[in-house]
């Protein structure tokens, strides 16, 4: 057992180390701890600030629970679930050690998970409340321990569950009905507040904060009783209920550690598939399970196969358009419908996105696979057929997106026409920048790298561009004037720019140009 | 030893390993030989308890799911596993204290020096290369000083040398008593170690065979007489 400690803590070291293996992780490491500390400044600046009375901490113990419940509720309902990582699965099963031993690992890394999320879970109360209030830190050091008391009980809950299902070999809902069960509860407090209250649903916080309704629920009502105790300097309540909370997690990781049977074999799978899942999402690779159609296509023959391999794709998965495509398309649209920005928010926010997901398109994944290296065509010819689809794709994109600015922005017929022409001029600029960034980065870099690299070369290469533009608008010191002649001027530059772009990278489509030296 | 009687495993859609019985006597080479999708894995995973079976498995006369059983086999698999954020030595270290080996450095470096490895034991292993990994995973294995060792497809990303050193190594484990369970589906790489031999095909034992029962025949023919392909499949070729 001290040995699976010890291999704990080397872990939590080697992390670290690699962190600081190189300067360019370390500094964008040390930026984010930089912005998490500055997150607790709030706490330690008194000045001008009341005393925390009873309403605001009540304010930030209703957060605190709900903040940590979210977390929770996220935990329960999510559909890949592992005991451990493949790597401590496959060590834990096969070498010597016996179910009691691993199950005991796995709550003490339980336990580990819910301080991680207890400390979530309380950062935005904090930040919200201590901007209002002089806010004492043995409260926050107090909420932090009452959460990772009460998230313990959850995690554990999740995995004994999960585990007896494995045991059972079938696959359970338990985990979901608990968390179903926590939303109800908290719904029919609001409801009965809700009716308590007169029909008022600013007076629910009323009867959250005077009232001890809320108190009567189990294990959520007791950590506002703790809390409260806590504020009312009432040490017996608050000893009362963290020693429930702890009496309560020893029995549960007591029934944790006994469980009996046979579940290797799935916690293995779902070990593997995990830890594929979790690399994928730590590389910024979406993981999708769709549904993969059976259909048939007619190939093109050479260069011309690539179009006919993406069709072909695109045609299995019935899917145009990528779920982040998607997601960013609706939050594109509902800002625009919702807050009615200017003309230049509205260009703006969509060139942004354009120039981010030109990089995260298959033109990226083309670049890079060696069937496309061998086929026996011009390099040219595969990034132009390469380029197609997405290119058509960022089109499409782009018109809809304006022709909704347009409806709901009040664009004129005019600015439409001419943004939808500038903004398609720049496309092929974008996916210039793409191929160029990947040429100039070869196969050295990581997703992150990748994506700064790739939106650096597009401001550089669109800079011309932007050049042109003013130098019409000082020439004439009025746009409209001049754009009849910057418009085509504009459209044939950035065509020829990114033709330019892509004919001197077009030995990348062969392979030669892409492994780093 | 190792004792597999009547392992069955049912996947579902397929099964895996169908009746498989066989014995991998101390001191002894027995290989498991077969295409894809034979049994191989399967009846290797069952004997390392990350597949759950019908039938009985002992190790050392342990059941094979017993911490006593575990202490006693090294498993090799066909991909190492690895934590790719520790380095050779860190793993080291690790196997070496949940194995509780008193002298675990001393050996470790014995095969660390073999397979030219001593000069990376601060690299982690998500820096070290396919075969290096290989390497490090055959330690790992080793270096518990197992009587019964199981290893699955072991010389995949190996280059000549290392085969060499690993074939000796086996040798030498045999000498001095050890089990040794190996799949392959490359006959010509085992042809000289072999003791035993387990022909499968389909989740099926087709034939299992000592060195000196084989008279005329070289293992070779005796697999491909029993894996025999049909006439449109020759015709292929």
């Amino acid at each position: 057992m001290k040995n699976l400690f010890k291999l704990f803590f080397t872990k939590k070291k080697a992390k670290v180390r690699s962190i600081f293996a190189k300067p360019s992780s370390a500094i964008a490491t040390l930026l984010s701890l930089l912005v998490f500390a500055s997150m607790f400044f709030p706490v330690f600046d008194t000045r001008d600030k009341p005393v925390m009375d009873l309403l605001t901490y009540s304010l930030f113990t209703l957060f605190v629970i709900g903040f940590s419940t979210f977390l929770n509720l996220i935990t329960l309902f999510q559909k890949k679930k592992a005991l451990f990582f493949e790597e401590d699965s496959y060590y834990l099963f096969v070498g010597p050690f016996s179910n009691r031993q691993i199950l005991s690992y796995l709550s003490v890394e339980t336990m580990f998970d819910s301080f991680i999320l207890s400390l979530i879970s309380i950062v935005s109360p904090m930040m919200i409340i201590s901007m209002m209030a002089i806010m004492p830190i043995t409260y926050i050091l107090f909420a932090f321990l009452i959460t990772a008391l009460y998230n313990y009980i959850i995690l554990v809950l999740l995995q004994y569950f999960y585990i007896k299902d494995m045991i059972k070999e079938k696959k359970g809902n338990t985990q979901r009905w608990i968390g179903l069960c926590i939303f109800i509860i908290l719904v029919a407090y609001a409801i009965y507040s809700y009716f308590q209250s007169s029909f008022n649903f600013t007076d629910i916080f009323v009867n959250f904060t005077y009232t001890n309704d809320f108190d009567f629920i189990p294990i959520l009502g007791w950590i506002k009783t703790a809390m409260f105790g806590f504020y009312q300097n009432d040490t017996l309540i608050v000893l009362i209920v963290v020693a429930a909370f702890i009496v309560i997690d020893i029995i549960l990781a007591a029934l944790l550690t006994h469980v009996k049977g046979y579940f290797y074999e799935q916690a293995m799978i779902d070990a593997i598939d995990f830890s594929d899942y979790y690399k994928k999402a730590m590389a910024g690779i979406e993981s999708k399970e769709e549904k993969i159609h059976d259909v048939t296509i007619n190939y093109k023959q050479l260069s011309g196969a690539i179009l006919s391999k993406n069709f072909l794709i695109m045609k299995k998965t019935r899917s145009f358009i990528g779920r982040q495509d998607l997601y960013s398309f609706i939050a594109l649209a509902v800002f625009t419908l919702m807050i009615n920005p200017n003309v230049y928010v509205f260009f703006g926010l969509l060139i942004f996105y354009l120039m981010n997901s030109v990089g995260n398109s298959t033109l990226s994944d083309d670049l890079k696979n060696n069937y496309i290296y061998f086929i026996p065509d011009k390099p040219i010819k595969k990034m132009l057929y390469s380029l197609l689809i997405p290119a058509l794709k960022s089109t499409l994109f782009a018109v809809t997106m304006i022709l909704i600015g347009f409806i709901f922005v009040d664009l004129k017929l005019t600015e439409t026409l001419i943004g939808i022409l500038i903004t398609l001029s720049f496309i092929p600029v974008f996916y210039a920048g793409v191929v160029l960034s990947t040429r100039l980065l070869k196969s050295r870099g990581n997703k992150l790298i990748e994506s700064m690299l790739h939106m650096l070369v597009m401001v550089v290469i669109c800079l011309p561009s932007g050049g042109i533009a003013y130098l019409a608008f000082k020439m004439t010191g009025d746009f409209s004037q001049t754009i009849t002649v910057l418009i085509p001027t504009l459209i044939v530059f950035n065509l020829a720019l990114s033709l330019l772009i892509f004919y001197i990278c077009s030995p990348m489509m062969n392979g030669n140009a892409y492994a780093a030296e | 030893m190792i004792e597999v009687k009547n392992l069955t495993k049912d996947y579902g859609k397929v099964i895996g390993a169908n009746d498989v019985s066989l014995v991998a006597k101390p001191g002894e080479i027995t290989i498991l030989l077969g295409s894809n999708g034979a049994g191989k894995s399967t009846t290797i995973k069952s004997i390392i308890g990350l597949l759950k079976f019908k039938g009985s498995i002992k190790i050392c006369s342990f059941d094979n799911m017993s911490v006593e059983a575990k202490k006693r086999f090294g498993y090799i698999p066909e991909t190492p596993v690895l934590y790719d954020l520790l380095t050779i030595q860190e793993h080291i270290d690790f196997i070496g204290n949940a194995y509780q080996i008193d002298n675990y450095q001393q050996i470790a470096d014995k095969y660390l020096t073999l397979f030219k490895l001593m000069e990376k034991k601060k690299t982690i292993a998500k820096e070290l290369s396919k075969g290096m990994r290989q390497k490090l995973s055959m330690i790992l294995a080793l270096m518990t000083n197992p009587q019964a060792l199981l290893v699955d497809e072991p010389m995949m990303g190996l280059d000549p040398n290392s085969i060499q050193d690993t074939l000796q190594i086996l040798k030498t484990l045999k000498d001095n008593g050890v089990s040794i369970l190996m799949s392959t589906h490359i006959i010509d790489m085992v042809d000289d170690v072999w003791d035993h031999a387990i022909i499968m095909k389909q989740g099926h034992v087709l034939a299992d065979i000592e060195r000196n029962e084989l008279k005329d025949k070289s293992l070779k023919e005796l697999f491909f007489e029993l894996n025999g392909e049909d006439k449109e499949h020759e015709e292929l070729i």
